[in-house]
């Protein structure tokens, strides 16, 4: 109850200058639009990329007596990171335990009412999506076992439904073809219908699961299973060719060309070991091949990110700067209440003879902080926003569309009302200790 | 109500010491009516603060209704404030942006009182002071007269035992004042203790009894001592 009259008293004085009041929300309000453009700039350039899982690339690097260095060099830029169809099984089967191969495509996709487009296609299994971070709006992955090769045969199961296999769609796909409800919809790709069983948040991350022009020239709409995007014959954007072949997707799979990313969890370092005597061992078996396969090449999400998204630094001198100018919006904060609590302690003086104890008068003020803080935060959404469309013009060799998602929007949420808090403190402890008697006599 | 025993405040400016009120002695009896006179920065305004808690003080003894509030802290001050004592200014001191009901109302809100019983209480309150009418009305859009009457609802509204009036009627013209004057004898005559700051003896002569502050003492004219012994201290 008491909290609703200081909460009054406190918009009350807030209105009572409110140009005053706009200056204090608005040049917070820049400081937190900025802070939280830098921060989202460093947040997808991926130090933050996987958070939390240990997540390796698992690639073959390969020698052989009739490759020139020339030519060595170059098929090694792509073999470290690319492995044939058969070669991706065999790393895959011996995963200990989540793991996907991926590639990326273009299917010609239609929904009812819409007319067919080609749109990129990103082939991968159901682990890919929780080893990349990827969070769900609607639904989920597919099952395990649609990542089986001829998972679905169509008239077999119960509804016509569950006899199509799954695909998972992009938030910007699924609401243009579908609208707001988009799971259990059926689409079109490549000529055959797939039942929409997930949509995927807007990925705010690096996309490091692939190559890096790969990933920033095209953005993934659609999620296939592999069999069923290999199965439409979804060929691959890059293909390091090797032995001539017939040129089909059965002739791709079977032969000895490099197209496929291989992705694992290894959770600790005897994981690691174990599942690299596994593939040596795996290796040793293999007839001899040109290139020969030599080794496994292990690296870690954060090192293939080192390796293949060289970041430009200037995106952290961006979040330094963006951090200091919220810091110092705090600070000019911090000024602009003490200067506003003063001109209005005579108030503060009356509020004491009619019964305010000091933790009351803290209170009050600590809360008029806080709408500012809290008025800053709903404005600085506004503000990063424009922002965000600024710097996307802007920048142009940037790893993600920079885009203000749900976290980013309570982050800086958060950020500005724990700023107000903040900023608030020392005013209100000084307003609420000073002797009434010295705010009566300003009266 | 008020027992003062060898009291002194001091404000300190730098390493200027100014002694406002010196081994200030003074007793009001419960449901009198006493009123204050004495020149400017005679310290009439320092023990009106000293006695409705607003301010501290360095030395001496204060009983208010028989607690001895040295050494209170700041929430049961405030408490006590909010229960026993009311305060009437000179000017007024409502808040702008408030009507008249919730300017009367806030003594209440810090007591915590359900909102059913704080209407009522301000509803008969207002009805006291005559201006049931304004309820809804801002300060502003009163006369001075009716704004100090909002300052003496709000001041009654928590049914204080103490009433502390700092030259309540010195912003209104002589009707008015004689009618606020009236008004604050009828509170008094319903019990509430009253001690008026004023410089108009005219005002002064319709309390129970009158004394004097000077350099920062209590000249009460039924003393023994004579005015000449006072030791001028400014």
């Amino acid at each position: 109850m008491i909290l609703a009259f200081h909460l009054r008293v406190a918009w009350r004085s807030l209105s009572r200058t409110p140009w005053f009041s706009l200056a204090m929300v608005g040049s917070m309000a820049v400081g937190a639009a900025v802070w939280i453009i830098a921060r989202t700039t460093v947040v997808a350039q991926g130090a933050l990329s996987l958070p939390g899982r240990p997540v390796f690339h698992a690639g073959l690097d390969r020698v052989g007596p009739d490759l020139s260095e020339g030519d060595l060099r170059n098929v090694q830029a792509f073999t470290s990171a690319l492995v044939s169809w058969t070669d991706a099984e065999a790393l895959l089967a011996r995963a200990p335990g989540a793991a996907t191969m991926t590639w990326a495509s273009r299917a010609v996709i239609a929904a009812h009412g819409h007319p067919a487009a080609a749109l990129e296609t990103r082939a991968c299994s159901r682990a890919f999506f929780a080893l990349f971070g990827f969070r769900f709006s609607q639904g989920g992955p597919w099952s395990a076992a649609a990542d089986r090769p001829g998972a679905v045969q169509p008239g077999a199961p119960d509804s016509e439904a569950d006899a199509l296999p799954p695909v998972v769609l992009d938030a910007r796909t699924a609401g243009r073809l579908l609208g707001a409800s988009a799971v259990g919809r059926t689409v079109s790709v490549g000529g055959r219908d797939f039942r929409v069983v997930g949509v995927l948040e807007p990925y705010q991350r690096m996309k490091i699961y692939d190559l890096k022009f790969i990933v920033q020239t095209r953005p993934d709409e659609v999620y296939l299973p592999v069999h069923e995007a290999a199965g439409l014959g979804l060929w691959p954007e890059i293909v390091v060719a090797g032995a001539p072949h017939g040129g089909s997707m059965a002739d791709l799979m079977a032969s000895d060309d490099h197209w496929v990313h291989v992705w694992l969890e290894l959770p600790d370092a005897a994981a690691r070991t174990t599942y690299q005597r596994a593939v040596a061992s795996w290796i040793s078996t293999l007839p001899e091949r040109r290139p020969a396969i030599a080794t496994l090449r292990l690296r870690s999400a954060d090192h293939w990110q080192r390796e293949n998204f060289r970041t430009f630094s200037g995106y952290q001198l961006f979040y330094l700067f963006g951090t200091l100018l919220f810091a110092a919006c705090v600070l000019n904060l911090i000024r602009l209440l003490l200067a506003k609590f003063s001109s209005r302690a005579h108030l503060v003086g009356v509020h004491r003879a009619l019964g305010a104890s000091k933790r009351s008068v803290f209170l009050q003020h600590l809360i008029e902080a806080e709408l500012v803080g809290l008025g800053a935060g709903v404005l600085g959404l506004g503000l990063s926003l424009l922002g965000f469309s600024v710097i996307n013009q802007l920048i142009l060799d940037r790893p993600v569309v920079f885009l203000l998602d749900l976290e980013g929007a309570l982050v800086l949420l958060g950020a500005a009302t724990a700023a107000g808090l903040v900023a608030g403190v020392y005013p209100a402890w000084r307003t609420s200790n000073l002797v009434p008697a010295v705010f009566l006599r300003q009266g | 109500m008020i027992r003062m025993r060898q009291l002194r405040k001091v404000y300190r400016a730098g390493l200027v010491e100014t002694e406002a009120l010196a081994n200030f002695n003074i007793e009001v009896e419960t449901g009198e009516f006493l009123a204050i006179m004495g020149p400017s920065g005679s310290g009439k305004t320092t023990f009106l603060n000293v006695a409705g808690l607003l301010d501290t003080f360095e030395g001496g003894e204060y009983i208010l209704d028989g607690e001895d509030v040295r050494g209170l802290g700041d929430t049961r001050l405030s408490a006590v404030r909010n229960r026993k004592v009311g305060f009437v200014f000179q000017s007024f001191n409502l808040m702008p942006d408030l009507d008249v009901f919730d300017n009367v109302e806030v003594p209440l809100r810090y007591r915590g009182m359900p909102a059913s019983e704080r209407r009522a209480r301000v509803e008969h309150v207002l009805s006291q002071v005559g201006l049931t009418a304004r309820m809804r009305h801002l300060p502003a859009q009163l006369s001075g007269g009716q704004q100090q009457r909002v300052a003496i609802a709000r001041a009654l509204v928590g049914r204080p035992q103490l009433l502390l009036a700092d030259e309540p009627t010195g912003n209104l013209d002589t009707h008015t004042a004689r009618q606020i004057m009236e008004l604050l004898t009828d509170i008094n005559a319903g019990g509430t203790t009253i001690v008026m700051v004023t410089h108009a003896p005219e005002l002064a002569a319709r309390a129970h009894r009158k004394l004097h502050i000077l350099d920062g003492k209590a000249i009460d004219p039924r003393a023994p001592e004579p005015l000449a012994r006072v030791r001028t201290r400014r």
